[in-house]
């Protein structure tokens, strides 16, 4: 008794809610021909998909469960008919068409129910169906021409589980498994060890997630440090379909090149991306620290990083400053200046002191004064040409110099000596007669 | 009368070949395209038509053509070659190619999906592999969507522009996303292969059929994809390598796009994720730019007036000595624009080398001392020259991505001192100084009191 009065109010508003969903129309009309007989098939798929789930849902609704009894109950009809219509070629992918179903109306699940009831609707032509969508309709009678559009699904990527275990030669590490929008703990791999990667690729745009073969699974492994570093690798098919798995071998010397045996810290991204998607997906599941043996990166590592132009070619060079010879080692300039004192003061010294010891008393007649001075004027020269030739003349002007003075210099000491000559014998010839 | 008469029409002949329209690419304007049909051409108007427009002249053939000849009796026919043919090798083989590029011919290459053989042939030659036929570059985060119902993932939008200001200008660097629908290039260790757009890390090459699955590693993915690269020979030949010929097309020049997803520039350590909407293809800058690059329109240097004198001359020895004072300068110009014009640049270096460099100093870019010309910038340094006697190359070579190798040497000897280039007067010997010059003043005196005593 107090159930079926519950019912009536509840199935009430869920037809309403069926019919709202039916007539209000997202998209522009994107099936152009076949409008006519487009309803009609229309009609059937929804008929279809209604009868398995649509009335399915209400009953869950009603009964105010609010926990999905979709896997459940509905063991795997919705799947097959869905994977059916993914593995066929599609046809026109309507991209404007479909609401984007985002990550987090997946995850809303009354909201995934209803999709499937959305997207057929929403691809329908704009003529709704005003008829409730529990009660089915009769199939209408096929003309034999029109060919059957199978409104493609657009699937909506994601990843659903992501394992990810380091294994090495004696230990294994522990398996992290984890869904989105977790991380894992930072992996950490050394020059023996192989990081394996298992995920599942999955359709987020269904109740139920299912498994999705995509066309690219690929991990991405970018240098945190940014020393320009990415490596994409392929993830390949795994047990089922829709399952990758990628292990990455440490101690192969290939994969060690393909990371041009950089240590670091590279974060992973998982990239997912379908013919059939509007959208690619990708995720950071976390990071991963390689740690590869210092002799390995100081030999094998190119000079050239990627993105960089080569070093030795391209880019400014050390300047060189060339280093002198230091100049020559000289004893100090006091010993010299000391050493220059003593040639000075001694035999300076002990010649006017034995000079003095001597009665020098010159005598020059005033007459003979002019040939005297000019005798001493060009020997006096001499010297001066000595000093001259030791810092100023060469050999050339010191011959030239010496051809003028040298006759000169004879001439007034033939007139000097000779007078000075004369005077000596005229004092010897008195001594003599004294 | 008669020599007035060829005076004139001498004159006439100067100014018509002035007023001739001179194309702007420093090494010629004479352009062959192959293609599969002289038809063709009218899918690639917009990109010949602004050939024409910067001045050169564009001769079509068609591959199959006997008469389609680059090489000559050893003399180039033409300045600058492109290939869009794609269906047949036609009758240029790799080698013949390659013999054109040896005489500084330049060839830009659009390989396309299936390329015939004497273009991959001719990339190998550069150590550029392609991938093999009926393959695509595939990326299903970046493609164009505007294309609706026909929105295919092998026509990707690629933004990731090598950072040359010697190829690209800023409008391109910062334009639209190129449309691109081809296949993929891989470089190999060639030192003088240059990148100029790549992918990004969603960027991969598969089989074009889109129910194949990917087995293994791709050929090439990510940022290794190349798009376009070139390389660029010693003698400065520039020879481009495009994958997708599409780029060039009408249709991608003037499509409008929408941009999607994730865009990721070149630095490769991150990946932005922008929705960006663009309404223009950066298809027609990106081919000016990379025509303009190939052509010699751009980041085309050339050095002249090298010049050398000792700090306190001005005029240019044919020998120095050793630990002279050396002022040494050079200028260099940029080709933009069709007009040589001043390179400023902070880090062209001279060294002076015996079998090992010398010495190795920055030239800098002088503004002061000797205003530079209009067209060049002049670079000067000063430096001593080392105190080893020998013969000494002085060479500037200049090598940046994107721009000319540019290259200058000269042979100089550097002599030791002469007898006389020592110091003269030294303190340590003023002993000696002394005692000679004492010993000559006190002969001297020691004369006088000969001469006048008693």
């Amino acid at each position: 008794m107090a159930r079926r009065r519950r019912l009536l109010p509840s199935i009430f508003i869920c037809a309403v809610a069926l019919v709202l969903l039916a007539v209000l129309d997202f998209s522009p009309g994107a099936v152009a021909d076949g409008a006519d007989s487009a309803p009609a098939q229309v009609d059937e798929q929804t008929a279809v998909l209604a009868d398995g789930v649509g009335t399915e849902v209400v009953v869950d609704a009603v009964a105010g469960n609010p926990e999905p009894a979709v896997p459940d109950a509905i063991p795997n009809e919705p799947v097959e008919v869905v994977a059916k219509i993914v593995e066929e070629p599609p046809v026109e992918p309507v991209i404007e068409s479909t609401p984007a179903p985002s990550t987090q109306d997946a995850e809303a699940p009354v909201e995934v129910r209803s999709e499937p009831a959305a997207t057929k609707a929403a691809a329908k032509p704009k003529a709704p169906a005003p008829k409730s969508a529990p009660t089915p309709v009769p199939v209408p009678v096929k003309e034999p021409e029109e060919e059957i559009k199978i409104l493609p699904h657009i699937p909506d990527l994601m990843v659903t589980e992501f394992a990810a275990q380091v294994v090495g030669d004696d230990k294994r590490g522990k398996v992290q498994r984890i869904t989105p929008p977790a991380t894992i703990k930072q992996l950490t791999a050394d020059g023996s060890s192989t990081v394996k990667l298992r995920f599942s690729a999955a359709d987020a745009s269904l109740p139920d997630k299912p498994l999705l073969k995509v066309h690219q699974a690929f991990v991405v492994f970018r240098d945190a440090k940014g020393e320009h570093n990415e490596v994409v690798l392929a993830a390949t098919q795994g047990d089922a379909d829709g399952k990758y798995t990628l292990d990455v071998d440490f101690s192969n010397d290939k994969t060690r090149a393909r990371f041009h045996h950089l240590s670091s810290t590279y974060t992973l991204t998982v990239l997912l991306g379908s013919f059939t998607s509007p959208r690619g997906y990708s995720w950071s599941p976390g990071s991963l620290q390689l740690n590869l043996p210092d002799a390995d990166a100081a030999t094998l590592r190119p000079k050239v990083l990627p993105g960089q132009p080569d070093p030795v070619d391209y880019a400014v060079k050390p300047e060189i400053r060339h280093v002198f010879r230091p100049p020559q080692k000289l004893p100090p300039s006091i010993v010299s200046l000391a050493a220059t004192a003593a040639v000075l003061v001694v035999p300076w010294g002990f010649l006017l002191w034995a000079w003095s010891s001597l009665s020098i008393s010159p005598r020059i007649p005033p007459a003979s004064l002019v040939p005297h001075a000019a005798f001493l004027v060009t020997l006096g020269l001499f010297y001066v040409l000595l000093w001259a030739y030791w810092t100023v003349l060469n050999l050339g002007q010191l011959l030239g110099y010496l051809a003028v003075l040298t006759p000169v210099t004879a001439l007034t000491g033939r007139l000097a000596l000779s007078e000075v000559a004369a005077r000596r014998t005229a004092k010897g010839k008195e001594k003599k007669k004294a | 009368m008669m020599a007035r008469g060829a005076l004139f029409s001498a004159l006439i002949a100067l100014f018509l070949l002035n007023a001739c329209a001179v194309a702007k690419s420093a090494s010629g304007s004479r352009v062959l395209v192959l293609l599969d049909k002289l038809d063709d051409r009218a899918d690639y108007s917009a990109f010949f038509s602004s050939l024409s427009e910067r001045g050169f002249d564009v001769y079509f053939k068609e591959a199959s053509d006997v008469s389609a000849k680059l090489v000559d009796f050893g003399e180039r026919l033409y300045d600058h070659a492109i290939l869009f043919s794609q269906k047949s090798s036609g009758v240029l083989s790799a080698t013949k190619l390659v013999e054109f590029v040896k005489l500084e011919g330049n060839v830009l290459a659009a390989v396309g999906r299936n390329p015939p053989d004497n273009v991959r042939d001719f990339a190998y030659e550069f150590n550029v592999g392609v991938d093999e036929t009926d393959t695509a570059v595939i990326d299903h985060f970046n493609f164009n969507s505007t294309e609706g119902a026909q929105s295919s993932h092998t026509t990707i939008l690629a933004n990731a522009f090598a950072p040359s200001a010697a190829v690209y200008s800023q409008s391109t660097l910062s334009g639209g996303a190129v449309l691109y629908d081809g296949v993929a290039l891989k470089f190999g260790k060639n030192p003088l292969l240059l990148k100029l757009l790549v992918g990004s890390a969603t960027t991969y090459t598969w089989g074009a059929r889109e129910s194949s699955d990917v087995t293994e590693q791709p050929y090439v993915s990510g940022s290794e994809l190349i798009l376009a690269g070139a390389a660029q020979t010693r003698s400065n030949a520039r020879v481009t390598f495009v994958g997708s010929q599409k780029l060039f097309s009408d249709r991608h020049i003037c499509n409008d796009t929408s941009l999607n997803q994730t865009t990721s520039r070149f630095k490769l350590h991150v990946l932005e994720n922008i929705i960006v909407v663009d309404s223009k293809s950066g298809n027609a800058a990106f081919a000016a730019d990379i025509s303009k690059w190939t052509f010699q329109e751009r980041g085309v240097l050339k050095i002249s007036a090298v010049q050398h004198h000792k700090e306190d001359e001005s005029f240019q020895r044919d020998s120095y000595r050793v630990k002279d004072h050396i002022v040494y300068q050079l200028d260099i110009s940029e080709y933009r624009d069709g007009k040589w014009r001043p390179f400023v640049a902070p880090d062209v270096q001279v060294e002076a080398v015996m079998i090992d460099p010398y010495i190795r100093a920055t030239l800098q870019p002088s503004s002061s001392a000797k205003p530079s010309s209009a067209t060049a910038t002049t670079y000067v340094t000063k430096f001593q020259l080392p105190d080893q006697y020998g013969v000494f190359t002085f060479k500037v070579d200049y090598r940046r991505p994107g721009y000319s190798w540019i290259f200058t040497k000269e042979t100089l000897p550097v002599q030791q001192f002469r007898h006389n280039d020592y110091e003269r007067f030294l303190v340590v010997a003023s002993p000696y100084y002394a005692a000679a010059l004492s010993t000559a003043t006190a002969s001297f005196l020691f004369m006088i009191a000969v001469m006048y005593s008693s």
